[in-house]
This record gives C-alpha cells, sequence and structure tokens, in this order.
C-alpha cells in the first residue's frame, strides 16, 4: 500500500476549502415548504412533542401510522416526555429554536401557552375547512381550549370525570353496586367507603383495632386535583365567581376542602400523605374500591382487568357534574401551520382518527357519530355506566366548568395556580393546617394570578 | 555532498537553524490553535455567549416566544418584593449550612477510614464509591421510597425500637435535612479526593512525628490535617458552590412527583435553583429567571473570594515552605 506524503500546507489548504464548501452548503436555502394538499406529493417531516407515558405513545403511533397510508409524504419526528413536565420541555425546545411543529398538551397548560402566545389560533383553520362542522360534536368538549372566544387546541384525550367503583370488591363484601344514576351524598359516600376499607388484619374502620397505616384496601379516593372543583360546587361554593374573584375563604369552600382532606385523615377511606403506603393504590391496582377518574383512565383499567362501574360525584349541597379534555396544539411559528393542523384536526375530529381514540379507550368521543359506537363497546364498563358519562357531560342542569361563570378555563392560568396551590394542599392533605387557617391568603394569592398570570 | 562556504559558516548554520525553529514553532502554533478551536468556539458559544446573554437579559422582560423588552432594574427590584424568591433564599441557605460542613466531615472521616491498610479495603473503597455513580433520578427515586414513614428501611428501625420516626418528605422541617442526607449518600467522589489526599502524605512525617512522640490524635492533627488542607479547601470550595445549585433531586422528588405538589408543603423544598427554573420554563420569566441567576452568581463569587482570602490563615501549602 503505497502512502502519500502531505504537507502541512497542504493539509491547511484543503481543511481551509472544505470548511468553505461547508459553510456554503450550511447557508443554502431550505427546501421550500409545501402548502397542504396542494403539494401533497412534497415530503415533509412534522415534528410531534408527545407527553405521557408508553399508553399514549401506542395510541399517537397507531394514529401517525394510519394517517401516514393517506398522506404518505408526511414524516412525523417525535420528541416526548414521560412525566408531567412537558410545559417545561416544550418552552426548553422554543427557547433552543427547536420548537415543535405540534404537540400534546394537557388541560393545565394550554391557557398559559396560549396567554404567552405559543399556541396557534385554530378559529381560521376551523373556517377554511370545509370537513370541520360544528354540530358534528358534543357541546362543552372545547372548555380547556378556549380562551377570549376562540379555540387555541382540539380535545384529543379525555371526557367526563366520574366515580369508578370495583365490582367484585363491592361483591365481595357483599355491598349493593351503586346505579349509574344514583348521587351519593358525602355522607353515604363515607358510609359506604367505611366498608370497603380493610387494613392488612381485615379490620374495617368501624373497628377499634384499624390500623390506618396499614390499609391493604382504600374504600374511596376522590378527585383531590382536576376533580377538586366538584366538591366544591358540590356543596354550593365557588372556584371563580362571575365577578372574577375567587372566594376560596368562604364557608362552604372551606367545608369542601377540610372534607376532602378528612377522607384520609379522620375516615381512613381515603389515602393520605399522612399514612404513606408500601404499594399501588388505584382502582385498576385493585386496592381502591371506589375511585374519582376521567375518561383518560378507562383504557388502563381495562388492561388491568378490573370489572367496574361508574356513579356521579357525591355531593353534599348541589349535584354537580365536571369533565374536560386535552388538546392536540399547533405552535405558534410552525413552519408547517396547515399541515400540522391537518393532522391533528383528522387526530382529533376524523371519524377515522377519533375511532381510533374511543376503542384504545383515550376518549369519549367528541365526534356524536361515535355515540353508540363508545355506548355498545363490549369492553367495561357496561353500557349503562358509559352512558353516565355523557349524562355528566351533557346534563346542563349539573354541568360545571372552572371558569365557566368568566367565559374562560381557570381564566387561562391553571398550571401556575397549580403551582400555587401544591405546598397549601400538601399542608392541608397531611393534617398541618386546615383551610381555614390560609384560606385568606390563598384567596388573595389565586386573585392575583388570575388577573396578572404572574405567582409573585 | 559538498557545502558551500556560507552554509559552513557557525553563524550561517545559528541563522538557518533559528529561521527552521521560528518557522516551525509557528506552524506548531499554527496546529495547536486549530486543534484548539473547537474547544475554544464552545467556550465562546455555548458558555462565555449564554453568560453574557443572560446578564442582557436579566435586564429585559423576555418571554421566550416574543423578543426581550428592554425593562432595566425592574427584575432586580421586583425580586425583592418577591416572597417565593425570599423562601427560596431560605431554603437553600439553609441547605448550604447543613449540608457544607456535615459532607465535608463526612466525606474526610470516610476517608480516613479507608485509608486503613485492612483486609478488603479495595472491597469497602468500592462500595463507599458505588452511591457515586447512580445517577441522580435513580437515587431520588430509590430515597423516596426509602425514606417512606411507614415502611422505608430507615423508619422501619426506628418505629421498632419505639423512637420517632419522621416524615421525611412530607413535614416540612424534615425535607431540607431528607436531601442533605441523600445528598450525604453519594459523596463517593469527595471520599474519593480525600482518600487520594491522605494516603499522599509522606510517610516519613509520621516517622518523625512519631519519634517525636506524638500520638494518633496528634498525628492526625499535625501531619495528616495540615497536609491535606489544600485539598479540603478545594473541596469546601467545589461544595459551596455546588450546594446552591441544588436542583436535579428536588425536580425527581417534588416537581416530575405526581402524588407530590411542586416545591412540598409550605414550599419547603423550593430550593433557588428549581424556583429559577420554573420562573424560566415555567412561568415564561427569563429575563426575571436571568436576574436570579445573576444574584446566585454574585453571591456564590462573593463566597469564594471570601473563602480564598481565608485561606491564608488555614491552609498549608507544602511547596510555600511555610505551616498552617
Amino acid at each position: 500500500m503505497q502512502r502519500t506524503a502531505m504537507s502541512r500546507r497542504s493539509f491547511l489548504q484543503l481543511a481551509a476549502g472544505s470548511s468553505a464548501v461547508a459553510a456554503l452548503a450550511a447557508c443554502a436555502p431550505p427546501v421550500p415548504a409545501g402548502t397542504g394538499t396542494g403539494a401533497a406529493a412534497e415530503p415533509i417531516t412534522l415534528n410531534f412533542f408527545n407527553r405521557g407515558g408508553q399508553f399514549i405513545e401506542n395510541v399517537m403511533d397507531q394514529q401517525m401510522s394510519l394517517y401516514r397510508e393517506a398522506n404518505p409524504n408526511i414524516e412525523f419526528e417525535i420528541n416526548a416526555v414521560a412525566g408531567a413536565s412537558h410545559q417545561e420541555a416544550l418552552l426548553i425546545m422554543i427557547s433552543a429554536g427547536t420548537g415543535p411543529d405540534m404537540w400534546f398538551d394537557a388541560n393545565r397548560t394550554t391557557g398559559p401557552l396560549t396567554r404567552k402566545g405559543v399556541t396557534t389560533n385554530l378559529e381560521p383553520y376551523f373556517e377554511a375547512d370545509p370537513g370541520f362542522n360544528e354540530d358534528d360534536y358534543v357541546e362543552n368538549v372545547w372548555i380547556a381550549q378556549t380562551y377570549d372566544g376562540a379555540r387555541w387546541g382540539i380535545p384529543w384525550d379525555s371526557g367526563a370525570m366520574l366515580m369508578a367503583f370495583n365490582i367484585d370488591l363491592f361483591d365481595e363484601v357483599g355491598v349493593p353496586h351503586p346505579e349509574p344514576n344514583q348521587w351519593m351524598t358525602w355522607d353515604e359516600a363515607v358510609e359506604l367507603a367505611k366498608v370497603l376499607t380493610f387494613d392488612l388484619d381485615d379490620n374495617t374502620t368501624n373497628d377499634a383495632d384499624f390500623n390506618p397505616a396499614r390499609v391493604r384496601q382504600y374504600g374511596l379516593i376522590a378527585g383531590k386535583g382536576h376533580g377538586r372543583p366538584t366538591y366544591i360546587w358540590g356543596n354550593d361554593a365557588e372556584v371563580i365567581a362571575d365577578d372574577g374573584t375567587m372566594p376560596m375563604d368562604s364557608d362552604e369552600f372551606i367545608e369542601a376542602m377540610n372534607w376532602l382532606a378528612d377522607l384520609g385523615l379522620q375516615h381512613y377511606v381515603s389515602p393520605s400523605p399522612a399514612y404513606e403506603a408500601a404499594g399501588e393504590i388505584s382502582l385498576q391496582a385493585g386496592t381502591v374500591a371506589m375511585q374519582h377518574i376521567g375518561v383518560w383512565s378507562l383504557g388502563r383499567i381495562n388492561q388491568s382487568g378490573v370489572n367496574w362501574g361508574t356513579f356521579p360525584v357525591p355531593y353534599n349541597k348541589t349535584k354537580t357534574s365536571y369533565g374536560h379534555y386535552s388538546p392536540l396544539c399547533v405552535f405558534s411559528q410552525t413552519d408547517y401551520p396547515q399541515e400540522s393542523y391537518d393532522f391533528i384536526s383528522w387526530a382529533c375530529l376524523s371519524n377515522e382518527g377519533q375511532q381510533i381514540l374511543v376503542d384504545l379507550g383515550m376518549q369519549q368521543p367528541t365526534r356524536k357519530d361515535l355515540r353508540e359506537q363508545f355506548l355498545t363497546n363490549s369492553a367495561p364498563p357496561a353500557q349503562e355506566y358509559r352512558q353516565a358519562f355523557y349524562d355528566a357531560f351533557e346534563d346542563q342542569e349539573t354541568f360545571r366548568w372552572p371558569g365557566d361563570t368568566i367565559g374562560s378555563y381557570y381564566g387561562g392560568w391553571y398550571q401556575t395556580m397549580l403551582d400555587y396551590w401544591g405546598p397549601y394542599l400538601d399542608q392541608l392533605w397531611i393534617g398541618d393546617i386546615r383551610w381555614e387557617d390560609v384560606a385568606t391568603e390563598v384567596r388573595q394569592g389565586s386573585e392575583h394570578i388570575l388577573q396578572t398570570g404572574e405567582i409573585s | 555532498m559538498q557545502s558551500s562556504p556560507a552554509q559552513s559558516t557557525p553563524a550561517a548554520q545559528t541563522e538557518r537553524g533559528l529561521r527552521f525553529f521560528q518557522r516551525l514553532s509557528f506552524e506548531e502554533t499554527l496546529f495547536g490553535w486549530l486543534f484548539i478551536v473547537p474547544a475554544v468556539l464552545g467556550l465562546l458559544f455555548f458558555r462565555l455567549g449564554p453568560v453574557f446573554a443572560s446578564f442582557y437579559l436579566s435586564f429585559t422582560k423576555y418571554e421566550i416566544i416574543t423578543a426581550p423588552q428592554w425593562i432595566g432594574f425592574a427584575n432586580y427590584t421586583k425580586l425583592i418584593k418577591d416572597a417565593l424568591w425570599l423562601r427560596s433564599i431560605e431554603v437553600t441557605l439553609w441547605y448550604v449550612v447543613l449540608f457544607v460542613p456535615l459532607s465535608l466531615t463526612f466525606a474526610y472521616a470516610v476517608a480516613l477510614l479507608m485509608s486503613r491498610n485492612v483486609r478488603g479495603i479495595t472491597t469497602y473503597r468500592t462500595l463507599w464509591y458505588l452511591p457515586s455513580v447512580v445517577p441522580v433520578v435513580a437515587s431520588a427515586t430509590i430515597w423516596r421510597w426509602g425514606l417512606n414513614p411507614e415502611f422505608g428501611p430507615i423508619n422501619y428501625p426506628l418505629k421498632v425500637l419505639g423512637l420517632p420516626a419522621p416524615r421525611w418528605l412530607t413535614d416540612p422541617d424534615w425535607i431540607v435535612p431528607s436531601i442533605v442526607f441523600i445528598g450525604l449518600w453519594g459523596l463517593g467522589n469527595s471520599v474519593l479526593i480525600f482518600l487520594a489526599s491522605i494516603v499522599s502524605v509522606p510517610r516519613t512525617f509520621y516517622e518523625a512525628a512519631e519519634v517525636d512522640g506524638a500520638n494518633g490524635l496528634a498525628r492526625f492533627r499535625h501531619v495528616t490535617l495540615p497536609l491535606t488542607s489544600s485539598i479540603i479547601f478545594y473541596q469546601l470550595i467545589v461544595t459551596v458552590i455546588n450546594s446552591f445549585q441544588v436542583f436535579g433531586v428536588a425536580y425527581v422528588l417534588f416537581v416530575s412527583n405526581p402524588s407530590a405538589s411542586s416545591a412540598g408543603p409550605n414550599n419547603a423544598a423550593l430550593f433557588y435553583v428549581l424556583y429559577m427554573f420554573r420562573n424560566a420554563f415555567g412561568y415564561f420569566r427569563n429575563g426575571y429567571a436571568s436576574a436570579m441567576a445573576w444574584i446566585l452568581f454574585l453571591v456564590v463569587m462573593l463566597l469564594t473570594i471570601f473563602l480564598f482570602y481565608s485561606q491564608r490563615r488555614w491552609v498549608y501549602y507544602e511547596t510555600e515552605g511555610g505551616g498552617s
């Protein structure tokens, strides 16, 4: 093998020449973007940012595969985070100049992202879309994506929130199943939960030897996160009043918050951070008899093989129901707004795309023409229990949503409020405070966020 | 081969040689620069660039999606009135006060033990070092379980013995000590550095001390400690700087934990950098977060200068020939 000597000068010349060529190549104009159907043959890569876990990734994979069958020019590049910090990851991507074309957002973050200009106003796209017909969709499904009279995302995941119960655990104790339209009061729910809660020695909370630190099965998990407003309205309190105040220090509000805390602290029927358990505590793990869930859990509960039913969320003074959807959104600075809209509208709104969501148990259909398919699905829960999801959403006598009094979901600042409330709620749930101890302070801080969007 | 008279004179040879070396030196320098160009560019664009950018941004309202707007010192003046910022300082200082002395003492003590020449010492050293290779996410997850008040391996024996069992990660008073404890678990690197300095103390010093009648404690105080003081000083600087920047473990334990709130009860885990991160990527306040970063930088720099100044009184450098 012959070796060719290269002088340093030659090497430097070659290196400099190569660098210049590389620099020129980098400055060359990019391949022009397609413009939807007019440039269907041009290959386009859409960057999609996902959140959630493996289950959600699988759902999206199926949708993307099917979409590509009809749109072979579309490639998807996917980034994902598994935890609850997708907004931070999204903003880091945008800061780095690598923002996605579209992403799976959460009901808690769409407001702040919209207020700050990250999301795209989809109204012009709906108007220009010949396939979009307002009447095709169930009322109220857009609540968590509507700000200032416009929609900034399309519902992809979720639906109504209800109490779900494990039929087998009820049968083991010999307790009658709740009817799907049976509105229990708080007291009735607690009494029922007491006979469904057992410690490791099979004592119930009614037994003197019951050990709240060693519980193998809880009777009731109330929704202390997204579902919490249901109990507040159910006690005739308000989250956001129509005058834009947040009366979190009213007697009714205080009573509702303390009742939620007492489920774990006094009645011992709910898990509490004061008595942490070793294993997973959930309906799907078979360790909870009744749990306040959203439709987004449907597929995961069924995957676990639990036989279950549903009934309305218990109330104290006023029957109340609630539900929300989390959307797919389009980045306001994407190079492919039309293509991104085309995909998310197909994934969320089309019969074909939504069918995947319904079949996999991700979504209570927003399309009216998929209603029967959802109701008659052979997977649990049974049809009458599935109907309860629609009842919760469509009963205008009971349905509420946070911000309905001002026409804006949490005023657009739900995530900021969650960050603000968290440290207070931690203390409440563990029993270090009662709500009246902090109610005035939390009200002032919350109203400040509502008015300014600033946490401090 | 015949050489010309000019080539053969010593002066000419010297001149030619110098030219050769000068040319060689230039090319070598050029190549040297070429080789470090990536590092220099990296330093400029990925380190110094963001540093200067953040200084500029600290005087702006910058919400990522829109262009920065100059607002002068407004971010800095707003910080003073920010109750959460003050809380984050309180939490962080409490951590620094606990962690710095404890970690240095603990790591030094373990290094002293590991410097003993006993059977199986390499195994012990490996075991002590192992936790430091565990990623922070994994260690935080392990300790979320380990510090469980009901069934965790820390509280269980305490309960069996009838001792009080703290709610490590849910009691506001115990959250910072818990994170200090988790930090102490992963001190393998510090132990390793201390160990290297301890075993490198020349035997002759100990022999001389023995001849002078020094017992074990005296040998430690008058030989080991002074001769490793420069490493203690280095570790002190690094630990102080790192202690002000706690983030990962608090983020995993609280922010990314679906069953916890964003900063623990009563914001007991609201560390400075965590709050800075939330401002930047949670609340779109990058200018505000930049101001926080610069205040942190100034505080840490002043502390470091103070420590450097103080070293004259207690750090012994063998090359100076002076005593501590």
